[in-house]
């Protein structure tokens, strides 16, 4: 495990340094110690020897198999070794108390805090408050000092609220922390996302790109074979080229809707606009999709005006727009059954309103048939990817507008596209 | 017509070969896989024309036609595999006749052969000359003079400043220009004219970053304007 390695790394230098201030401690009681009578030629030595063995316990102790298993408790009672021989310090200079003494004191509740938690800090600010009622209690038998049970009391106090206060801190320090820990976690997180989504729409992109060239030869071919110019076919051989020809060209829109997917994604789409007559390119889209429908004994009817309305739109683009939801209208919409293309101008803009009499879409897709890759549960028959609505949606938004749905009056579907008015309106 | 087909993958080269063969006319068609083969190539077998696939390995075809662009007018057609906007584009200012987007039809990419030839090839020569905005185009020698000094411009682009030159003063349509210039299968075409449009301004304008002869007409065209330089 690294981070139990990375901890013990960290203490072996923290205790380290403390050991080498113990070390320092034990030269100076042994130098300056005599020249406190006070104190007794016996403590200084007991005191001295104490600090020396604790050094050098805790020498021994960074090196065990404990201590690289168990860092943190090895540590914890490091440190209850130091609480003792500080209050042993404190019960030596109890002849001559002065506030340094309470000075340690507060550090050691400090540092308890910091290295253990609200636990280390209540720990340390108990531990205190024992020493120096104990110390009182042996000054006033041996040195005859009073008792002072008021100061006693305050003493305490100080200590457990030092202790109270370190906890707080220390607590609203975890809380910080962790509050960064959770900002930074999610921000990685967000960026993978984003890295992994751009990573499929190259992806995508650099697949449909891919996919060109062997569709330019399928299809060329295809188009050379049904010319009759290398030579006649049969009617077999011309219906199996068309089966052919038309399955090339699904996969070719399934492509063209890929790069175009990547192209909205990656902000490359600039809009080539120019003012044109809506109506216009609303009836050379219907009549496109005239022979199609067709095909599945469907009419279309147009209601539009004629150099009515301008509007500013990148012709290519909006007529692919259009001719999504018409084309969804043909393929979802029954056999033999009506389909109605409805213009209108407003104050919102221009609509453009395709209306058919299918099995409409239930209200919880209604949202969703415009996320891509997504299909309604009533198209299972038809064939798609579910790129074209969000693409149109797209670029719809590109253009300034929208598209929603709604429910067609007696039943079945209604998409409607709106697009700001041009500049001539 | 000798047509040189530039693409890495054989079987384009082969399609496009094919289609040529089935179309109008006698068509000698050769083939390079890399941009040297095709510099190459260019250099030797002298082509009429060049339909250049965009990606090729090592020399790509912009840098292809980057490096013929300096000293021919070699009609050329990039073939993009992108369909990138910037990539059509960037073909176009690099000075390419015509694009195709990979899935192409073979017998649209024969038609645009033939009319990318017929407008590089020798035009129509009218008489009479056009004076406008301080420019005088000359019909017949198909040169434009500012004072004595000759304007060098590709025929494209002279036919493109004839078109707004006849109706000056007034607002072109794109749609107008693109049909008029190109013809009518380009007519959506808005990348060609933004291109063109570009270079005419260079060329003609004294500061074409603020143009004064060919103006802007927004969300509908351009008009050369009438007044004098």
């Amino acid at each position: 495990m690294a981070a139990p390695a990375v901890a013990a790394n960290e203490l072996i230098r923290f205790e380290s340094t403390f050991n080498r201030a113990r070390i320092g401690g034990a030269v100076i009681t042994f130098a300056l110690g005599p020249f406190f009578p006070n104190i007794g030629i016996q403590h200084v030595i007991l005191f001295g020897a104490l600090l020396l063995a604790q050094a050098g316990l805790v020498a021994v102790l960074l090196r065990t198999e404990r201590f690289v298993r168990h860092p943190a408790k090895v540590a914890q009672f490091i440190f209850a070794i130091d609480l003792f021989v500080v209050s042993y310090a404190i019960f030596l200079f109890a002849y001559d108390p002065n506030w340094t003494t309470y000075i340690v004191g507060i550090l050691l509740v400090i540092a308890g805090g910091f290295r253990f938690g609200s636990a280390g800090a209540f720990g340390a600010s108990i531990f205190m408050a024992i020493t120096y009622t104990l110390t009182a209690t042996y000054r006033a038998q041996v040195f005859g000092y009073p008792t002072e049970p008021q100061r006693i009391a305050f003493t305490v106090t100080i200590y457990l609220l030092s202790g109270f206060l370190m906890a707080g801190l220390v607590r609203e320090l975890g809380t910080l922390r962790a509050q960064r820990e959770a900002f930074d976690h999610q921000r990685a997180e967000t960026e993978a996302l984003r890295a992994l989504d751009k990573m499929k729409s190259d992806f995508l992109a650099e697949m449909s790109h891919d996919f060109r060239s062997p569709l330019t030869v399928v299809r060329g071919a295809l188009e050379i074979l049904q010319s009759q110019r290398p030579g006649p076919l049969t009617d077999r051989q011309q219906e199996l080229a068309e089966r052919a020809d038309r399955n090339v060209r699904r996969l070719e829109e399934f492509s063209e809707d890929l790069l175009e997917m990547a192209r909205i994604e990656h902000g490359a789409i600039d809009l080539e606009r120019v003012e044109i007559d809506a109506c216009n390119l609303v009836r050379e889209v219907v009549e496109d999709h005239r022979g199609l429908a067709q095909d599945r004994g469907q009419t279309i009817e147009l209601d539009c005006v004629p150099n009515a309305v301008m509007i500013s739109a990148d012709i290519a683009r909006l007529r692919r727009v259009v001719g999504n939801l018409v084309g969804n209208a043909i393929k979802f919409a029954p056999e033999h059954s009506t389909i109605v293309v409805r213009t209108r101008r407003d104050e919102s803009g221009f609509s453009v309103r395709v209306i058919d009499h299918g099995a409409g879409v239930d209200r919880d897709e209604r949202e969703r048939i415009f996320e891509k890759f997504s299909r309604g549960r009533r198209t299972t028959a038809t064939s798609g990817a579910g790129l074209g609505l969000s693409i149109a949606r797209s670029l719809a938004e590109l253009h300034g507008g929208s598209i929603r749905y709604e429910d067609a009056v007696g039943g079945g579907a209604a998409f409607v596209l709106t697009v700001p008015l041009g500049l001539e309106g | 017509m000798k047509v040189l087909v530039v693409d890495d993958e054989p079987d384009v080269r082969a399609l496009v070969a094919t289609a040529l063969g089935y179309g109008s006319g006698p068509v000698e068609v050769i083939e390079a896989g890399d941009g040297d083969e095709a510099l190459a190539q260019i250099r030797d077998a002298r082509p009429d024309i060049v339909v250049l696939d965009l990606a090729l390995p090592g020399r790509d075809g912009f840098s292809v036609l980057e490096q013929l662009r300096r000293t021919s007018m070699l009609p050329v057609i990039v073939l993009t595999a992108r369909g990138l906007e910037h990539d059509k584009i960037r073909g176009l200012e690099l000075g390419a006749d015509d694009y195709m987007t990979k899935p192409f039809s073979p017998r649209e990419l024969v038609l645009r052969i033939q009319t990318v030839l017929r407008r590089s090839g020798p035009q129509d020569r009218r008489p009479g000359s056009i004076e406008r905005g301080g420019l005088r185009l000359d019909l017949a020698a198909r040169q434009v003079h500012r004072g004595d000094a000759e304007i060098r411009l590709t025929p494209t682009e002279f036919n493109l400043l004839v078109e707004l030159a006849n109706r000056a003063g007034e607002a072109i349509s794109h749609e107008a220009l693109l049909t008029k210039v190109w013809g009518p299968e380009y007519r959506t075409e808005g990348h060609y004219l933004k291109v063109y449009i570009g270079r005419l301004r260079d060329k003609i304008e004294s500061d074409p970053a603020a143009p004064r002869l060919i103006q802007t007409v927004r969300g509908v065209g351009y008009r050369l304007a009438l007044t004098k330089d």
